[in-house]
């Protein structure tokens, strides 16, 4: 199975270079987006798979875009994206409904692997 | 409030115990070693102290990420910027060209990983939790990037600064880590450091 995912992060070249590795892997970027208003309409239009989030954004930070998302529909699948890797916000991010945390600087083996737990029945390319 | 020579002992012992993370980060990005040039810490009062951070000529490419009481900043030598633009496009297979735009948008990235890195290392060291800003990018020379930084503290009392100088010998590039602590933020530190 093929995912459809939806990127939230500002930062341009990261970005593209998540998209560049999560098509690699066999999968799809249906959006992308940069604050919670992007993300939330990227969920009502495309029901997207999965997102991944990065966690410091320049409107709302990571955690709230999360939350919104769950608030939004409680199935959501999110990965937090960050260099941040502090233990109590860790915590907080899974508590808060995030599926897992992938560190920067984003690796294609740890993307891979990360996807692979997180979505068992995707084909990882 | 005054600090003491043990204090600034114990806040330069958390920034060096810390720098490990984001010499991890930066050698992954660039895929060469990184290590520990000089170390200082010192108070500023006003804006105006860092003009002694002088030579206007050299210019440099960087960026900035805050939480109350906080600023983390890292700044990179025009010559380091390039060559860390290089290596982070590295990682696309589209070949994504290293404009001039693009070496602002790579140094963010990279100063955001770098950031990160240090502070998640003294906020677990010292019991805190925070999530900083995204990074604001800043360019030009070194008094003005610094500036730049000190502006968006808003601090409470004095301002601590602490500085790590790097330097990678195999490519020869630099980067220049700052902490600006704000009389808060450096009590609570040193409260929960166990000396």
């Amino acid at each position: 199975m093929a995912l459809r995912m939806v990127i939230v992060e500002d930062n341009a070249l990261t970005r593209e270079l998540i998209k560049e590795m999560i098509e690699c892997l066999g999968h799809q970027v249906v959006a992308e987006a940069e604050d919670l208003a992007g993300a939330l309409a990227a969920l009502q239009q495309h029901k997207p798979d999965g997102f991944t989030v990065d966690l410091s954004l320049p409107k709302e930070d990571g955690l709230t875009i999360l939350k919104a998302l769950r608030e939004a529909d409680p199935n959501v699948r999110a990965i937090i994206v960050s260099g941040n890797s502090q233990a109590r916000i860790r915590e907080e991010v899974l508590k808060a409904g995030a599926v897992d945390l992938l560190p920067k600087p984003i690796e294609l083996a740890t993307l891979r692997a990360v996807l692979g737990k997180v979505f068992p029945n995707a084909d990882n390319a | 409030m005054q600090i003491t020579p043990e204090d600034q002992k114990a806040v330069l012992g958390l920034l060096e115990a810390g720098i490990g993370a984001s010499t991890a980060k930066l050698s992954a990005i660039s895929r060469t070693n990184w290590a520990i040039k000089a170390t200082a810490l010192k108070a500023y009062a006003s804006a105006e102290d860092f003009a002694e951070l002088g030579a206007p000529s050299q210019y440099f490419f960087g960026a900035y990420c805050t939480s109350p009481g906080r600023v983390f900043l890292s700044y990179f030598s025009s010559r380091s910027s390039a060559m860390l633009t290089q290596a982070f496009l590295a990682n696309s297979k589209r070949g994504l060209e290293a404009t001039p735009q693009m070496q602002e948008v790579a140094v963010a990235e990279v100063s955001n990983i770098v950031i990160n890195a240090i502070a998640s290392s003294i906020a677990d060291r010292c019991g805190m939790a925070f999530i900083l800003s995204a990074p604001k990018s800043v360019r030009g020379a070194r008094a003005d990037i610094v500036t730049a930084a000190f502006g968006a503290l808003q601090p409470v009392g004095k301002v601590f600064s602490a500085t790590i100088n790097l330097s990678s010998q195999d490519i020869a590039a630099d980067c220049t880590l700052m902490m600006m602590l704000d009389d808060l933020i450096v009590n609570f530190i040193l409260n929960a450091l166990d000396r």
